[in-house]
């Protein structure tokens, strides 16, 4: 039997967030969600490598589901490490059935086709920034930031690139998807999202 | 210092002699090329992998850590 992945809704990945959030609430303060603490709580390892990985990957999540694998490098800087481990983590969670049992050759990440690929990447990156950013406290902490920063300054896509800094900085993760976050709960059209972040988030 | 009684204590530096005299563990004793194989990836533009890829992620994996040398 050939493999098939399905690829989920942006309401289902929501539920899987809130399931994941609640079942590791203790590993949530504030606003920010300790994803390393998640990942080892679900006894999954993070192993730091070195010998060039960088120029390959920022992550992966290894045919033993049990372990997720980095470079070392990348992990000094937690608003941009943090994300990577988190969509690492989501791979398992939303593939852990195939992974446990061993995946098929065409299931491997060389082998399958470009719209399985495209699918499985924007499902586990979807959902490694819902749990990194919670839909309710992160619409409430953008939504603060927007209106104390409209308060000093009317310019709308000035006020939404500060919002990603200070949010950045709440939330441990990286600028830019505070922006993708942002876009994909509607608090900003795309193209706030493409002028004040990057047009090269995927979508 | 570990109040062992002697006999206890030579058993004690026999064995920590012997863990000393030991060949340290590789990573390559202790993972497998399967088991470590890239299954997901992030990589840049979510780019996707090829087969050269994977070996060479494989390869630099199983690369000896610096500080080990």
């Amino acid at each position: 039997m050939s493999f098939q992945y399905t690829q989920l809704s942006r309401p289902q990945l929501e539920e899987i967030a809130d399931v994941v959030l609640n079942r590791y609430s203790h590993r949530c303060s504030g606003c920010l969600v300790d994803i390393e603490g998640i990942v080892e709580d679900a006894e999954i390892e993070i192993i730091p490598r070195q010998g060039g990985l960088i120029k390959y990957v920022e992550g992966y999540a290894a045919h033993n589901p049990r372990y997720i694998i980095v470079p070392e490098v990348g992990m000094s800087y937690s608003p941009r490490y943090r994300p990577v481990v988190a969509e690492e983590f989501c791979h398992i969670v939303l593939e852990y059935d195939f992974l446990k049992c061993g995946l098929p050759l065409e299931a491997h990440a060389d082998g399958l086709t470009a719209q399985q690929h495209a699918d499985i990447e924007a499902d586990a990156r979807y959902l490694s920034l819902a749990i990194l950013f919670p839909r309710s406290k992160f619409t409430i902490a953008f939504n603060q930031c927007l209106e104390l920063r409209g308060k000093s300054s009317a310019d709308r896509d000035k006020n939404i690139r500060a919002c990603g800094e200070t949010l950045e900085n709440k939330f441990q993760v990286w600028s830019l998807l505070v922006g993708s976050r942002a876009r994909d709960l509607a608090l900003i059209t795309p193209e706030e999202c493409k002028r004040n972040f990057s047009n090269r988030l995927l979508m | 210092m570990l109040n062992f009684d002697p006999n206890k204590e030579a058993v004690f530096n026999r064995m920590l002699s012997a863990a000393k005299e030991a060949e340290p563990l590789t990573f390559a004793d202790v993972f497998s090329r399967e088991e470590m194989c890239p299954a997901r990836c992030s990589t840049a533009n979510g780019r996707q992998i090829d087969a050269i890829t994977k070996e060479a992620i494989l390869q630099a994996v199983f690369t000896p850590l610096s500080r080990d040398d």
